[in-house]
C-alpha cells in the first residue's frame, strides 16, 4: 500500500513537473479554507528543565574544561528572586492585604493600579549584577603590588592589636602568595594557600612569617599576625641606610649588600626593597646570586642585617677611632666611635687591614667582574658610527648656548646669510614672531 | 652734623664720578701690606662649621677611616689650613689702564686681509699676564692686544673652568637686582671673581655695590667667614664708611673683630692713633691651637664640662679694654654717634650682668 503511494507520488510530481508548476503546501492549504491552524508550542527547553537544570547547564565544566582552563570566566549562579516580592510586579498593582494595609485610617483601601515605577526594573538588575561581581576593589595602580596580577609586594596593612599594642606605624607585605597541595590518606590531593609576608614600622622592628590555610584572607591574616610576633630590631645606620657592605647567605642564595650614601635610593631585588622600606633603609645596592626564591632571599637578607657590626663595635676591635669623611660636608672628620684605650701609631702592624669594608667583611674582598667592552664596540658600523659622530660631538652644547643666548639658533655670520640655518628654525622664528605681533594687536 | 654732611656731599661727588664708590689711589699697596692683610684676615674670622658647610657634591660617598689620636688631629689641621686656604682674599687692585702699544706700522702689509689677526704667545707654563698676544691690523699696523681681546685669547688657549666669554645673564641688571633683593652676595661675589681679573672695571662695579648693598641692609653675617669679608672691610675701611659694619659687629659680639676693624680704619687714613697695645692684646686673645684642641676634644666628645657662663675672666678684662677703644673711636670720628652709643651701652649692661654672674659662680 504504501509503495502504491509512494508510486503515486512520484508519478504526480513528475506530472507536475511536466506542467511547470511547483504547489507550496500553503497553496494547497489556501485552498482548503475550512481548515484554521493555529502554531503553538507550550513546551520548551526553559519550560521542561526546572531552574536548578538550567542553571547548572550554564554554570558547569566538565572536570576535563576545568583542567584545561575552562572555569575561567565563567558565569556564576544568580538568585533571581532576590529582591522580588510577592505582591510587588512589574504593572504598579495595589493589593490590599498583600501589598498594601486594608484599612487606612477610616478608609477601606481598593485594588487600583498606581502609575508605574520606572525604577524598579533597574534596581532589580542593579541587584542582580551585584551578586554576579567578584567583590575586588579597585586598586590604586601604586597598591596594586609588583605586578598586578598576584599578591606580592601588595600591603595588607598593619598586624591586628594584642592587647594595649596597636603596632601603630607597622606595615605588612605580601612576599609570596600560592597555592600549596599535600596528599591526605583520605581525601587525597589537598589544596591550600601560602602566604609569607615581612612587616615592620619603618623605623628598625621588622618580622617575617608564612602561614597555610584554605581561605585567602584566613591564609594572610594568618602570615601578618605571626609575622608581628616575630619582630627583630635592625639598627640603622645614620637612619637610612646599612653601617657597611657585606656579604649574606641562605643556602645557595648570596647576596652582595653595599651601603650608598643619602639620595642613591633602594637599587637591589624587589623582595629586598621591601623589607627595606619596611625597616626603614632607603639608601642601599643589593646583587642577589645563585638561588633566587624569594624565601631564602628575605631569610639570607635578615641574616646580613642581623650580622652587621655596629660603629663601636668595629673600633673596639681595632683599638682606634672609626672616623667619617664626608666630601660634602669638606671632608671634615667626624669621629662615629672610639675604643675605651686607643692604640699608637706604632702599634699598627705593617699588613694590618685597614680599610674599613675590608674590616667589615673580615677580610675578605667582593670579587668585581672585569667589565667588557659591548658586544658592537669592534664593529664596522660602530666605528662608522663614532667617525660620524665626531663632527657634531658638541652641537647639542652649542646649540644650548645660542638658545640661552639669543633665544634662537644664531652665529656671528647669520645676519650675513640668514637662510643658512636649520630650516626648523627658521620656521620656528617666523612662528614666534607671528604670535608675538598677535598678541600685541590683541592687546591693543 | 657738619662731619656727616660733608660725608654725604664726598659721597655724592663719588657718586658722580662713577656710578659707584671706587678707588682713587692704588689701594693694592695698602692691601699687600702684612699688617693689615694679618688685620682682614683676622676680621674675616675663621668659622669651621660655616666654612665646611654643607654643599652639593657630585660624588656624596662617606668614606671612613681608622686613625690614631695623632692622626685625627692631623686631619683636623689639615681641614684648618684647608679652611685658610678657602679664605684667601681676592687682592683689591687699582681698575687697570688699558693702552695697547702699536709695536710696528708695516705701511706696505697695508689691505693684505680683510681681518685683523691675533697671535698668541702659547709656551707652556707661561703666566697669562706675561704672555704676548698681538695684532696684525688690516692696516698694517702690528700693536698689543686690548684688553678684551686678551682675555678672548687666554678663554680659548687656556680656558679657566667656568668662565664664560659673554658677559654672564646673572649680572644683567634685572638678575643682578633680584640676587640683591634675594641675599645671595656670596654666590655674586663668587661669580664675579670667576669672570672678572681684580683689576677690571666692572668687577670693580660689581663689587662695590654688592657691597653698599650689604651696608645698607645690615647683611655682613652672610659675608662673615668667607673670602670675601677681608675686601669688604677694607672697601668699607677706605671710604671711611666702617659705623654700620661696626653696630653689626658689636651687637654680634666680635668685639675683637671691631677693634681691628678701627685699626684698619685708622691705618688706611692715616689717623695717628696709638693702637699697638690694643692690637697686642687681640693677638694674644687669638688662639688657634686652643680652638683646634676644642674641636678635637668636641669631635672625640672630651668635653665634658658644660660652660655655664660664654666667657672666661681673661675675656672679659679683654672686652673692657676694647670697649674703651671702640669708645675712643666714637668720640672721635664716629658718624653714625648716637646708634653707635647706645648700642656700646647695651653691650656694657650685658658685660656687666656677665660679670655679675661670674662672680658669684666663682663665689658660690
Amino acid at each position: 500500500m504504501a509503495l502504491k503511494l509512494l508510486q503515486n507520488g512520484r508519478l504526480l510530481t513528475r506530472a507536475f513537473q511536466n506542467l511547470h508548476i511547483t504547489p507550496t503546501t500553503s497553496t494547497i492549504f489556501a485552498k482548503n479554507n475550512d481548515l484554521n491552524l493555529n502554531f503553538s508550542r507550550n513546551t520548551s527547553f526553559f519550560v521542561k528543565l526546572p531552574a536548578e537544570d538550567l542553571w547548572k547547564g550554564v554554570t558547569s565544566v566538565s572536570n576535563a574544561g576545568r583542567k584545561r582552563g575552562r572555569a575561567k570566566g565563567l558565569v556564576r549562579r544568580k538568585d533571581l528572586n532576590r529582591g522580588q516580592v510577592i505582591g510587588v510586579g512589574k504593572a504598579n498593582i495595589q493589593w490590599p492585604g498583600l501589598s498594601a494595609p486594608i484599612i487606612r485610617g477610616r478608609e477601606l483601601i481598593q485594588r487600583q493600579q498606581l502609575p508605574p515605577d520606572p525604577e524598579r526594573e533597574a534596581k532589580l538588575i542593579k541587584m542582580r549584577d551585584a551578586m554576579s561581581s567578584k567583590g575586588y576593589q579597585k586598586l590604586s595602580p601604586l597598591d596594586r603590588g609588583w605586578t598586578g596580577a598576584k599578591l606580592g609586594g601588595r600591603s595588607i596593612g598593619a598586624p591586628d592589636p594584642i592587647g594595649d599594642d596597636n603596632f601603630e606605624g607597622f606595615d605588612t607585605k605580601v612576599i609570596e602568595y600560592k597555592q600549596v597541595f599535600n596528599m591526605k590518606g583520605n581525601l587525597g590531593r589537598k589544596r591550600r594557600l601560602s602566604a609569607f609576608v615581612v612587616t615592620g614600622n619603618h623605623n628598625g622592628l621588622a618580622g617575617f612569617a608564612s602561614a597555610k590555610a584554605v581561605d585567602g584572607k584566613a591564609v594572610l591574616r594568618k602570615a601578618k599576625n605571626r609575622a608581628a610576633q616575630k619582630l627583630m630590631y635592625i639598627e640603622l645606620c645614620d637612619g637610612h641606610t646599612v653601617f657597611h657592605d657585606f656579604f649574606c647567605q641562605f643556602g645557595l642564595t648570596k647576596i652582595f649588600v653595599e651601603k650608598k650614601p643619602e639620595g642613591f635610593g633602594l637599587v637591589c631585588h624587589r623582595a629586598i626593597r621591601e623589607i627595606c622600606q619596611l625597616v626603614g633603609i632607603k639608601n642601599l645596592y643589593a646583587k642577589v646570586e645563585g638561588a633566587t626564591g624569594v624565601q631564602h632571599i628575605v631569610k639570607a637578607f635578615f641574616l646580613g642585617l642581623l650580622k652587621q657590626k655596629k660603629f663601636e663595635e668595629i673600633a673596639e676591635s681595632k683599638g682606634l677611632h672609626l672616623v667619617e669623611f664626608k666630601p660634602e660636608l669638606g671632608n671634615f672628620p667626624r669621629v662615629v666611635a672610639s675604643p675605651k684605650v686607643c692604640r699608637k701609631e706604632d702599634d699598627i702592624k705593617y699588613d694590618e687591614i685597614m680599610d674599613y669594608t675590608q674590616v667589615a667583611m673580615n677580610g675578605k674582598v667582593v670579587l668585581k667582574r672585569k667589565k667588557y667592552p659591548p658586544f658592537y664596540a669592534n664593529t664596522y658600523g660602530y666605528h662608522i658610527h663614532l667617525k660620524k659622530l665626531e663632527g657634531r660631538r658638541n652641537h647639542f652644547k652649542i646649540k644650548f648656548d645660542m638658545l640661552k643666548e639669543h633665544g634662537t639658533i644664531k652665529s656671528f655670520l647669520t645676519d650675513k646669510y640668514p637662510d643658512a640655518r636649520p630650516h626648523g628654525f627658521i620656521l620656528r622664528d617666523a612662528y614666534l614672531k607671528k604670535k608675538a605681533e598677535g598678541e600685541e594687536t590683541s592687546a591693543e | 652734623m657738619e662731619k656727616y654732611l660733608k660725608r654725604i656731599t664726598t659721597l655724592a661727588r663719588y657718586s658722580t664720578r662713577s656710578n659707584f664708590l671706587s678707588y682713587e689711589k692704588d689701594p693694592a699697596p695698602h692691601f699687600f701690606n702684612t699688617e693689615i692683610q694679618k688685620l682682614l684676615s683676622s676680621i674675616t674670622t675663621l668659622d669651621v662649621q660655616k666654612i665646611f658647610r654643607k654643599r652639593t657634591v657630585n660624588d656624596n660617598h662617606v668614606s671612613y677611616k681608622f686613625l690614631t689620636d695623632k692622626q685625627l688631629e692631623d686631619e683636623v689641621r689639615n681641614r684648618f689650613k684647608d679652611a685658610e686656604k678657602a679664605l684667601q682674599m681676592p687682592p683689591v687692585l687699582k681698575v687697570m689702564n688699558d693702552q695697547p702699544k702699536t709695536i710696528s706700522n708695516d705701511v706696505a702689509l697695508t689691505s693684505f686681509s680683510k681681518h685683523s689677526y691675533v697671535f698668541t704667545d702659547v709656551t707652556f707654563g707661561l703666566k697669562n699676564r706675561d704672555r704676548s698676544i698681538v695684532v696684525r691690523e688690516p692696516n698694517g699696523e702690528l700693536k698689543e692686544a686690548s684688553y678684551d681681546i686678551k682675555k678672548r685669547a687666554w678663554q680659548i688657549y687656556f680656558p679657566l673652568n667656568d668662565r664664560s666669554f659673554r658677559e654672564p645673564k646673572i649680572f644683567e641688571e634685572e638678575n643682578f637686582k633680584r640676587l640683591l633683593e634675594e641675599g645671595q652676595y656670596q654666590f655674586l661675589l663668587d661669580r664675579a671673581c670667576l669672570q672678572y681679573e681684580p683689576d677690571e672695571q666692572k668687577y670693580h662695579d660689581i663689587t662695590s655695590r654688592i657691597y653698599l648693598h650689604i651696608d645698607e641692609h645690615l647683611k655682613f653675617e652672610s659675608l662673615r667667614s668667607t673670602r670675601h669679608f677681608g675686601p669688604m672691610a677694607f672697601f668699607f675701611a677706605w671710604h671711611k664708611m666702617i659705623d654700620n659694619l661696626l653696630l653689626d659687629m658689636i651687637r654680634n659680639d666680635y668685639l675683637k673683630n671691631a677693634v681691628e676693624l678701627i685699626c684698619l680704619f685708622y691705618k688706611l687714613n692715616n689717623h695717628n692713633e696709638k693702637v699697638e697695645n690694643i692690637l697686642t692684646i687681640c693677638a694674644k686673645s687669638d688662639n688657634l691651637e686652643s680652638r683646634i684642641q676644642n674641636i678635637i676634644n668636641d669631635l672625640l666628645k672630651k668635653n665634658q664640662i658644660v660652660k655655664q657662663i660664654d666667657k672666661t675672666d681673661e675675656e672679659l678684662r679683654n672686652d673692657e679694654e676694647y670697649l674703651e677703644f671702640i669708645q675712643s673711636y666714637i668720640d672721635k670720628y664716629c658718624l653714625k654717634k648716637p646708634q653707635l652709643e647706645l648700642t656700646l651701652n647695651t653691650y656694657r649692661e650685658w658685660h656687666n650682668e656677665l660679670k655679675n654672674i661670674q662672680l658669684k659662680y666663682t663665689v658660690g
